[in-house]
């Protein structure tokens, strides 16, 4: 996504916020179609396996209840991003103080990969999603939210509470890894 | 294969692959990959990445759009805490998400808690300071009456004193003055400040004291009753 189009999207969002404010109901319906199918992907290359439409959900009632608090300094998928990130820790912190729920461990954090995926998916789209696996949590999370989301690095730094040159680097690094780990 | 340092073009490539670059900058990108092997080989990463990107279930928009607070409930809500309600778009079966429950002790449990702790807090407060109060309200009148009693004798000897001939008034004590200030305030006079001549007259006229006072006490006026006037005189 270029510069451009992230101008162009952010004042589509605002313009949509902004006739939610006045109480069109149709606004909410299309913010939440422009945005929902993405944060589900972004759910899933966190390791999400369960319960992905109530987090989704969830990540929408909470931004909406705090829009007041939304300054528009990056964009709204980015700040969407943010909220869902938070709150799949959260759950996971929540997760690790009770014994009889199981753990989600980062090196259980997968790109969505189902029994069903693995019999029509491709032999190098298999390699990729082993070798995803096989990053760092932080690297998988920028290097999916930079090729297969489409983030700036600067968006990036931002929902994973680092700097962008920080985020670079892991991009780098896992690009590197990964082309390793497919020709294997 | 070594690596390219076009860094412009390796940070347009994520955008490339997924055919989201304008007709310019794209052409660019496909002129610097004609003749640039690694990143053509980071390119078919991208592309596997790209396609390799996981499929997520169709969303319930209608069901998040119900579940979203309205700008008005929205506009109460503070901080991040979750929605107060949750409207269930497709009624009772369907499956209210996990921020309901934790939407409701924040309401209820920590403000009953804080309401009582505070009520405790005021109450402990209130005795300590009450029983405190009383305390130094007993010590103040036990220290009131000394005074009082001090006071009168000094009235009294201040009364003496100024019943004394001018010579006899002790260095330039404003005597008249003392004696017409109320017994309570009067200044302290030290017997030191009299001569043993002075104290010994005062000794006599104490002796020769009958023990009233000159001034007329005060008198408190008298109930106003009109009616037991009336029947007073009715009945004489």
């Amino acid at each position: 996504m270029t510069e451009a189009d992230r101008i162009k999207d952010a004042a589509v969002d605002q313009e949509l916020l902004e006739r939610w404010h006045a109480g069109d109901e149709r606004a909410a319906t299309a913010l939440v179609e422009r945005h929902a199918t993405a944060l589900a992907r972004f759910a899933l290359s966190l390791g999400v396996r369960d319960n992905l439409d109530e987090l989704v959900q969830d990540t929408f009632v909470r931004a909406f209840a705090a829009l007041n608090s939304f300054r528009a300094d990056s964009s709204l998928r980015t700040w969407l991003f943010t909220i869902e990130r938070r709150l799949v820790l959260d759950r996971r912190r929540a997760a690790r103080r009770q014994p009889d729920i199981v753990e989600v461990m980062p090196e259980d954090a997968a790109t969505g990969f189902h029994a069903l995926d693995s019999m029509v998916a491709s032999e190098t789209e298999e390699r990729v999603r082993n070798a995803l696996t096989r990053l760092s949590p932080m690297q998988r999370d920028v290097f999916t939210l930079r090729v297969q989301e489409g983030r700036a690095y600067r968006d990036i730094a931002e929902i994973l509470g680092t700097t962008e040159g920080a985020a670079r680097v892991h991009y780098h690094n896992a690009l590197r890894a990964v082309k390793e780990w497919i020709h294997d | 294969m070594t690596e390219c340092s076009n860094v412009d073009v390796q940070d347009l490539l994520p955008e490339f692959a997924a055919g989201e670059l304008p007709a310019r900058e794209r052409e660019s990108v496909e002129l610097h990959l004609a003749s640039c092997a690694p990143c053509r080989a980071e390119l078919d990463v991208l592309v596997a990445v790209l396609n390799a990107r996981p499929l997520p279930p169709v969303m319930n928009v209608a069901a998040i759009v119900a579940a979203l607070p309205r700008p008005a409930v929205a506009s109460m809500i503070t901080g991040d805490s979750p929605a107060p309600f949750r409207v269930i778009a497709g009624g009772l079966n369907e499956r209210v998400p996990s921020m309901q429950p934790a939407a409701r002790p924040k309401r209820t449990r920590p403000s009953m808690f804080g309401s009582s702790l505070m009520r405790f807090a005021a109450a402990l407060t209130l005795v300590s300071v009450g029983g405190l109060s009383m305390i130094v309200a007993n010590r103040n009148r036990e220290s009131f009456v000394d005074a009082a009693a001090s006071s009168v004798v000094m009235s009294d000897s201040a009364y003496l004193v100024a019943s004394l001939p001018e010579p006899y008034a002790p260095g330039s004590i404003p005597v008249q003055t003392v004696v017409s200030v109320a017994p309570s305030v009067l200044p302290i006079q030290e017997l030191s400040d009299y001569s043993d001549d002075e104290l010994a007259l005062l000794l006599e006229r104490l002796d020769a004291w009958d023990g009233a006072l000159p001034v007329e006490p005060v008198k408190s006026p008298p109930p106003a009753s009109p009616s037991s006037d009336t029947s007073i005189q009715e009945g004489a």
